[in-house]
């Protein structure tokens, strides 16, 4: 029998799926489980690993199913075969036709999606972000009432810890009088959400940051236009935008200094 | 240095004597500390850990001093050496690991057979016996926790 430190330390390799079983072991188990101190450490361990998510949708008749594949799996025993995707379906993902869905992104598990009205006038882009050193989630939106108009944007702070007691709390404005066209999915590193973004003069991109605990938006330089901006991804820890160049081949630039705005290319 | 200082003598809980290299020995961090601290000679007493134990605690200590530090190629070969390390290993032995990775204090061991155990138990019933803990929710608690997150429980 192992003293319960060492027992701790097992259940932190665990996937997530089987500790949500044993929550039904016994009460001291399910306290343990929920306590603050071991999410903070599952969280901090399944972060270190690398993963890979996808999300898509498929539309069957009148009704659309959302699918989601990670890779690699998340039982370490099988990391040999980092080819092996594991599939999870989501409950109740059956959405009616009319309405369009996005998979806008994912932090730290939770899987943000947005879901609108084909009919609703207004263009809406949301993320998900996580204020690192105050352990809250918020969701960010920008919302543009015509085409072309004007640009506003609001910040809501997620209660509760997930599940059916989460709650929202009332959009908060963001100062802003900044114009410009998003360009890609968001991406939430140590507390900042990052999308790529165009606007006028069009010689280079533009990275948008908002700091998720200040609430404070940002424009940064970004990659020359040259190249198309197709995605950002977490390159250990720093944003980078993975490019397609006019000979179809892929550059990787990488913000080495946020302040100074620093990239380079690989 | 002569010989005698690059070799390092570890008696097990049985009175069973190894001498390894003491760079073998150091990747313990309580060996490391009992060193630097020279409370010890060149014979270390481990009053937690039996012979048995010790003796596969050392084959991957040495296996780790020679490979670490090299190319990937070497770390791939050394992560297969680890899943078959722990492979063959029964419950207690690999609760054994546990607690003398713990108490010499070598991090990378220590994480090695807490996932070992962690992949070997699979079911609820499993968890029951690795636990050694009787379920005291009544069935209704226990409905209640699994209809949360339903999803877990559809294999």
């Amino acid at each position: 029998m192992l003293p319960l430190d060492m027992l701790i330390e097992v259940l932190t390799k665990l996937p997530a799926k089987s500790l949500l079983k044993l929550r039904c072991v016994s009460k001291r188990w399910c306290s343990i489980i929920r306590s603050r101190s071991f999410i903070d450490s599952f969280m901090s361990l399944s972060l270190s690993q690398p993963c890979i998510l996808l999300g898509y949708s498929i539309l069957r008749g009148n009704e659309r199913r959302l699918l989601f594949l990670s890779s690699p799996l998340p039982h370490p025993q099988d990391s040999n075969h980092s080819s092996i995707v594991s599939k999870h379906d989501m409950p109740d993902s059956r959405i009616s036709r009319s309405n369009i869905l996005g998979f806008t992104s994912s932090v730290r598990g939770i899987i943000c999606l947005s879901l609108g009205d084909s009919e609703f006038p207004y263009i809406c882009y949301m993320c998900l972000g996580y204020d690192t050193s105050n352990d809250q989630y918020k969701i960010f939106r920008k919302v543009r009432r015509t085409r072309f108009g004007s640009v506003e944007h609001s910040v809501c702070t997620l209660r509760g810890g997930g599940g059916e007691r989460t709650s929202f709390s009332l959009w908060r404005r963001v100062e802003s009088s900044i114009h410009y066209f998003h360009r890609t999915k968001p991406l939430c590193i140590n507390g900042v959400v990052y999308y790529g973004a165009s606007a006028y003069p069009p010689t280079r991109y533009l990275i948008v940051s908002f700091d998720v605990g200040s609430e404070r938006l940002l424009l940064m330089e970004g990659p020359p236009k040259e190249e198309m901006l197709v995605h950002l991804i977490d390159y250990q820890g720093k944003v980078a935008c993975f490019c397609v160049t006019i000979d179809k081949s892929y550059s990787l630039w990488i913000l080495d200094d946020v302040k100074k705005q620093l990239w380079s290319k690989t | 240095m002569s010989k005698s200082e690059k070799k390092i003598v570890l008696k097990s809980l049985d009175n069973e004597a190894f001498e390894v290299e003491k760079a073998v020995a150091l990747q313990s961090q309580t060996i490391w500390v009992m060193c630097e601290d020279k409370c010890v000679g060149n014979e270390i007493p481990l009053e937690n850990v039996t012979g048995q134990i010790l003796a596969k605690v050392i084959d991957y200590c040495k296996k780790h001093a020679v490979v670490d530090g090299d190319g990937d190629e070497s770390s791939e070969e050394l992560k297969n050496w680890d899943t078959e390390f722990t492979k063959n290993m029964d419950q207690s032995t690999l609760f054994n690991m546990i607690l003398a990775a713990n108490y010499l204090n070598i991090k990378s061991l220590l994480n090695l057979t807490c996932q070992a155990v962690a992949d070997k138990t699979k079911t609820i019933d499993e968890f029951h016996t690795f636990l050694n803990i009787e379920n005291n929710f009544t069935p209704e608690e226990e409905a209640q926790i699994c209809q949360e997150n339903l999803w877990a429980f559809d294999d």
